[in-house]
């Protein structure tokens, strides 16, 4: 009872909470380009968006190129 | 939190959501024992 | 890797790193530092200019047991498939840029910083191998006791022993290899977490391969849980035991060497047999299955960014269970390693995740704010500053014309502002101090009539 009446009670002095729209530029920053960076970047850049991907070392790959094979498949990672 | 976790808490108690746990000021403690209430338990 | 260098859409800057982060949601301004890279874009990775620079350095793409020299590619499939000079190697000599038939060498160039705007933001920045202290367990005292990383590198046929393994000390192919689980995690004194079974998927991999390359290499693998739980992941570890390698419940306690034959001397307590034998063992090898940590890089990064952490310092999701993919910060979210732990599999589907999310985001072209937002009103405001003191997002700018003036987009909404202002002039839409006034009031109502007992 009380919470229904603390309910109306508070309800009585709602207003509209207004709403903010505002623009989102079409691209994404992908930061690191290892296995999740270039899987994201790549499902990205595939529906159409540009992506920015940077990458701290010399080459992309990242952990995932040091590896010969991975479980549990036994396949080559590369 | 109480709901989530299944918590039995008593009948008596009266819940008033709140943003965030900071958003609580001691006017708000105060009023509430001021309109009768026997203790106010601030949790997040 | 191949398809993303080729992928019009993606911009690829290897080498560079974010130094400044601007805006919010849909429209975020990016400061990259590129460094310098010493070749163009017209260098092939034809590798004369490698033959003829005299400047060694060990390699870090094999863990440092390969060198490398100062002008280099890091292996020989990578992407871009373009040189670069280590600047702290480099004697200068003159060599590259005199063989090379492209004229790619660029002794000049110079770091550059540039700004690119985005709408979203994908965290991919992965994870490093955790580095055993020196003499824990024998590492960096005894030249037979490596990391999972190493030996991968070994196992591989592109790596620093073409994938024939030999132990470091002598060469010689190794006749027993211990395999030491929970190194650095699931450890009070180190990391807690445990580093989500994939340090003992590493391991039952690398003990079948060790037992592939030469079956009769006597592999263990010392374990305190084996932790095989995902898809086909049970049958995996059953056939490696089928294969023959064995596993031995337990912690290790001491490691000593052999100083004649380098061979290790490993106490392990055989937690599984009736009378819990602990015996000294001997191994040719050692390989310590160490813990994943966040990216060493990253703290650096995260001045930038400022995402909060998790206490194992990887970073924070938005929800442990509802939502594992988003931040707390709008337009931010999270693939692979940098949350957590986790294998291939799980760091796709999260990337697949991360991608899904700031792609709706794109694709909509716009965002929407709910402006549950503080609101100052600038009569009553007394301009005493502690709303904005308070504020943890820094949205509170005290002006002399309109005292508190909030920033909607950096604002959550919290009510902090509010429950410090003296002079109740500061308040969050939707839940006004005057709404809480009636609801506590009406909610009490029957407790005064009752004398206080509610």
């Amino acid at each position: 009872m009380e919470q229904i009446r603390a309910g109306v009670a508070r309800a009585a002095l709602l207003e509209v909470v207004p709403e903010k729209v505002v623009p989102v530029s079409d691209a994404v920053l992908v930061i690191g380009g290892g296995v999740a960076g270039l899987q994201s970047a790549l499902d990205l850049a595939n529906q159409g968006h540009k992506v920015y991907l940077v990458e701290q070392n010399p080459t992309i790959g990242g952990k995932m190129s040091m590896l010969d094979r991975t479980f549990p498949t036994d396949d080559c990672s590369i | 939190m109480a709901g989530t976790i299944r918590a039995q808490y008593p009948a008596s108690l009266r819940p008033v959501r709140v943003m965030c746990t900071a958003r609580v000021s001691s006017d708000m403690v105060m009023r509430a024992f001021n309109k009768g209430a026997d203790g106010v338990i601030v949790g997040g | 890797m191949l398809e993303t260098q080729r992928s019009t859409n993606i911009e690829l800057f290897t080498l560079a790193e974010v130094t400044d982060l601007q805006g919010y949601i849909g429209n975020f301004e990016v400061e990259i530092l590129q460094h310098a890279r010493y070749t163009n874009q017209d260098c092939n990775g034809c590798g004369a200019c490698f033959d003829v620079c005299p400047a060694n350095a060990p390699s870090e793409f094999d863990q440092g047991m390969g060198p490398r020299k100062a002008i280099y590619t890091s292996f020989a499939q990578a992407v871009p498939m373009q040189a670069q000079i280590d600047m702290d190697v480099c004697i200068k000599c003159g060599n590259c840029e005199v063989v090379c038939e492209l004229t790619a060498v660029n002794f000049d160039q110079q770091d550059t910083k540039f700004s690119v705007k985005v709408g979203g933001i994908i965290m991919a920045t992965g994870w490093d191998e955790y580095e055993p202290e020196y003499g824990y367990l024998g590492y960096g005292k005894f030249e037979n006791v490596i990391t999972q990383l190493s030996l991968e590198r070994m196992l591989a046929p592109n790596g620093p022993v073409v994938g024939h393994l030999h132990r470091p000390s002598d060469g010689k192919p190794p006749e027993s290899v211990l395999f030491v689980q929970c190194v650095g995690s699931r450890d009070i004194n180190r990391n807690v977490y445990c580093s989500s079974g994939v340090c003992c998927m590493v391991s039952i991999k690398n003990a079948k391969l060790v037992k592939g390359h030469n079956p009769s290499t006597e592999v263990v693998v010392a374990y305190i849980d084996i932790r095989a739980a995902g898809k086909g992941y049970e049958e995996y570890y059953a056939a490696s035991r089928r294969e023959g390698v064995k596993y031995i419940r337990s912690k290790v306690g001491r490691v000593r060497e052999d100083p004649k034959t380098g061979n290790l001397k490993v106490v392990l307590e055989d937690t599984l047999s009736p009378d819990k034998t602990i015996r000294e063992y001997e191994f040719d090898m050692l390989v310590l299955s160490a813990a994943m940590l966040p990216s060493k890089t990253f703290g650096k990064l995260n001045k930038v960014v400022n995402l909060s952490k998790h206490s194992s310092g990887f970073l924070k999701e938005f929800h442990q269970r509802l939502n594992t993919v988003d931040t707390d910060v709008p337009g931010i979210a999270l693939a692979g390693a940098c949350h957590g732990p986790k294998a291939i599999s799980e760091t796709i589907m999260q990337a697949k995740g991360a991608a899904s999310s700031i792609g709706k985001l794109l694709t909509n072209g716009e965002y929407r704010i709910n402006l549950i937002r503080a609101i100052s009103d600038e009569e009553k405001c007394s301009r005493c500053g502690m709303c904005a003191a308070a504020c943890p997002f820094e949205a509170i700018k005290i002006t002399r014309e309109e005292g508190a003036v909030v920033d909607n987009i950096l604002c959550r909404g919290c009510g902090l502002c509010a429950a410090v202002c003296p002079s109740e002039a500061i308040t969050v839409r939707y839940y006004r101090g005057d709404q809480y006034e009636n609801l506590i009031d009406a909610m009490l109502e029957d407790a005064l009539k009752e004398g206080g007992h509610a």
